[in-house]
């Protein structure tokens, strides 16, 4: 089978059909007329051949539906470029190991739901002793010490708090939503960490439903961590990029 | 256009930051239209970001985002997968030891124009020592891109210029936008210590300590440094040290509204409150009002250059407002600093 990259099209039963499937909800009730509204919206979209495939009433005058058709579009696989890195995954095992042979001595991680954050769902799975699908969080890392100072932290205690207890890593979690206020609030600890000077003597990360490591670079974060992470995940890349900055520092 | 270039050129600016106020309010138009005169004038350009910059989609909104062209002949730090995918041809220069998610930071010199995508550091240090790179491989002007509402950039540590971005999507009415934006732009015009004597003994404080206590001594002044771990865990025992004699207090690093408002609990008038640069300053309105109304004044070590602020009328959510209006409620409100309107500029020019 040979597929020309550099001009794909949706695979349905053979290559290149550019078969489809959409679905979607019209305000109007099931009929032959919703039925042809549907095809039409589908003709609309640029499909070709559209056929519903499902129609069901919703009640209170919604149908929904189900159609297949044939998207003739096709896109140059080999022009795109998205830039990546891939991420160092270490076992717990294997983070406390290179802790106590590289950095000798505890790494210090505090963490911390800020502003008006309530959200903890997020640190708690990343930091609890008991930690999130089977992976143990950090407070069980016998190589870590981890405070978790909960939820509503402002930025400027956080700041504090971590100072006191000589953190390595500050980690920082909020549902960032589009509104600008959550994005501000995280924002704010890093302007804050650079005013107090701290800016280099800390990890700063953060985490939460929307963040990437795009969006954390954009926040003016070291790391950012997503859905789906897990406490070691986290706990190897601070483990190693302490022990590349402490590498860095002796050459 | 030709005018913010001119002030630019006046003021010799070499290494300009361009901030904004939040995210879509045009950071990004504004540095292209920088890059795009620097090259009509075959000047060569070093640029990088404070934070992410140039992506197709907004990560939050989703919406397509003006992106980055990077000239012939500039030169340009980026996170390394970002250099490995950009479409603009690039050589690498050197690799800094600055880590980002994406990769070390590399330094590239592009050999033929396209986009880019600029991730940079997160740290003031860091944009620092790119920028010093990039002037010593031969750039004439560095363009640092700011990100979301970050200010550091603009600090004198890195950048001798600052072009201030503000737009529409800042709040909910015209209003609402002109007065945020006059408020930053008050912070950021924060004098700097006129009195050479107190200047003296102000930096004299900060050089042995975290924050200082000024006192008037005869003639003279003397000066009172508190050490401490961080600046912000200085404060208390330096608003403890107050006195009639107290003659300004100076902190070294960021002053919050709870300085303020424990500063005001000591005395009905206030001395005045010295910080390093307008980046250090965490104020709201209200506080800065409630200190200001009373006497207090506050002055800065070093001054921001704020050379100019830019203005989109448009908001990414639909509530845009006519650029003729805005451009003249801001200039107005703003002024004497100059605001511009790129993109209507270009559209005026165009007719």
């Amino acid at each position: 089978m040979e597929i020309d990259l550099s001009r794909i099209k949706a695979y349905g039963d053979s290559l290149n059909d550019g078969a489809v499937q959409v679905s979607f909800t019209l305000p109007v009730p099931a009929g032959d007329e919703a039925k042809e509204a549907a095809r039409q919206m589908a003709l609309k979209m640029g499909l070709e051949e559209p056929a519903v495939a499902e129609m069901a009433d919703l009640g209170a005058g919604f149908s929904f539906f189900v159609i297949y058709g044939k998207c003739m579009h096709t896109v140059n696989y080999e022009a795109i470029k998205i830039p990546r890195r891939q991420q160092l995954v270490m076992s717990f095992g294997e983070v406390n190991e290179m802790i106590r042979k590289e950095i000798k001595r505890k790494v210090v991680v505090v963490a911390a739901c800020t502003g008006s954050d309530a959200h903890t769902v997020g640190i708690d799975a990343i930091i609890n002793m008991k930690g999130y699908m089977g992976e143990y969080g950090l407070e069980r890392y016998p190589e870590m010490e981890a405070y978790n100072l909960g939820s509503q932290v402002p930025n400027a205690e956080l700041l504090a708090k971590a100072v006191e207890l000589n953190a390595d890593a500050i980690l920082v979690s909020q549902v960032v939503t589009q509104k600008n206020i959550h994005l501000e609030n995280l924002t704010e600890l890093v302007e804050l960490a650079e005013a107090e000077g701290l800016r280099d003597r800390v990890l700063l990360i953060c985490g939460g439903p929307r963040i990437s490591h795009e969006l954390a670079i954009e926040l003016g974060y070291d790391a950012g961590f997503g859905p789906g992470t897990l406490p070691n995940h986290v706990a190897s890349y601070i483990t190693a990029e302490l022990v590349r900055r402490l590498k860095a520092e002796s050459k | 256009m030709d005018k913010l270039i001119k002030i630019i050129e006046e003021k010799d600016c070499r290494a300009i930051a361009i901030v904004g106020m939040t995210k879509n309010v045009g950071k990004t138009v504004t540095l292209n239209r920088l890059i795009a005169e620097f090259e009509k004038k075959r000047l060569t350009t070093g640029l990088v970001s404070a934070g992410y910059d140039g992506e197709r989609f907004d990560r939050l909104t989703l919406k397509e985002k003006p992106r980055i062209y990077a000239p012939q002949g500039a030169y340009a730090a980026t996170a390394g997968a970002c250099f490995e995918a950009a479409e603009a041809e690039l050589v690498l220069i050197e690799t800094s030891d600055l880590s980002t998610p994406l990769g070390l930071i590399i330094i590239a010199g592009v050999k033929a124009g396209g986009l880019i995508e600029l991730a940079g550091p997160g740290s003031v240090s860091g944009l620092k020592k790119l920028t010093a790179r990039m002037f010593a491989l031969g750039a004439e002007y560095i363009l640092v891109d700011g990100a979301i509402n970050r200010m550091a950039s603009a600090s004198p540590q890195v950048t001798d210029g600052t072009i201030l971005a503000t737009g529409a999507s800042l709040g909910p009415t015209m209003e609402d936008v002109v007065k945020k934006t006059a408020f930053r732009l008050k912070l950021m015009e924060t004098p700097t210590v006129s009195e050479a004597l107190l200047l003296k003994v102000a930096k004299k404080g900060l050089a042995e300590g975290s924050a200082a206590v000024v006192y008037r001594s005869g003639d003279t002044y003397r000066v009172e440094a508190i050490k401490a771990a961080i600046p912000l865990l200085a404060v208390r025992q330096a608003l403890a040290k107050f006195s009639k004699e107290t003659a300004a207090f100076v902190f070294g690093g960021a002053l919050v509204d709870d300085i303020i408002t424990e500063l005001m609990k000591l005395t009905p008038n206030p001395p005045p409150v010295i910080v390093k640069d307008a980046t250090k300053l965490f104020l709201t309105p209200g506080t800065f009002s409630r200190f200001t109304d009373r006497g207090g004044r506050i002055m800065a070590i070093n001054r921001l250059n704020l050379l100019a602020v830019t203005i989109n009328p448009t908001d990414p959510s639909g509530r845009d407002y006519n650029p003729d209006i805005f451009l003249a409620r801001m200039t107005e409100a703003l002024s004497p600093c100059p605001v511009f309107d790129l993109v209507l500029e270009g559209k005026l020019k165009d007719q």
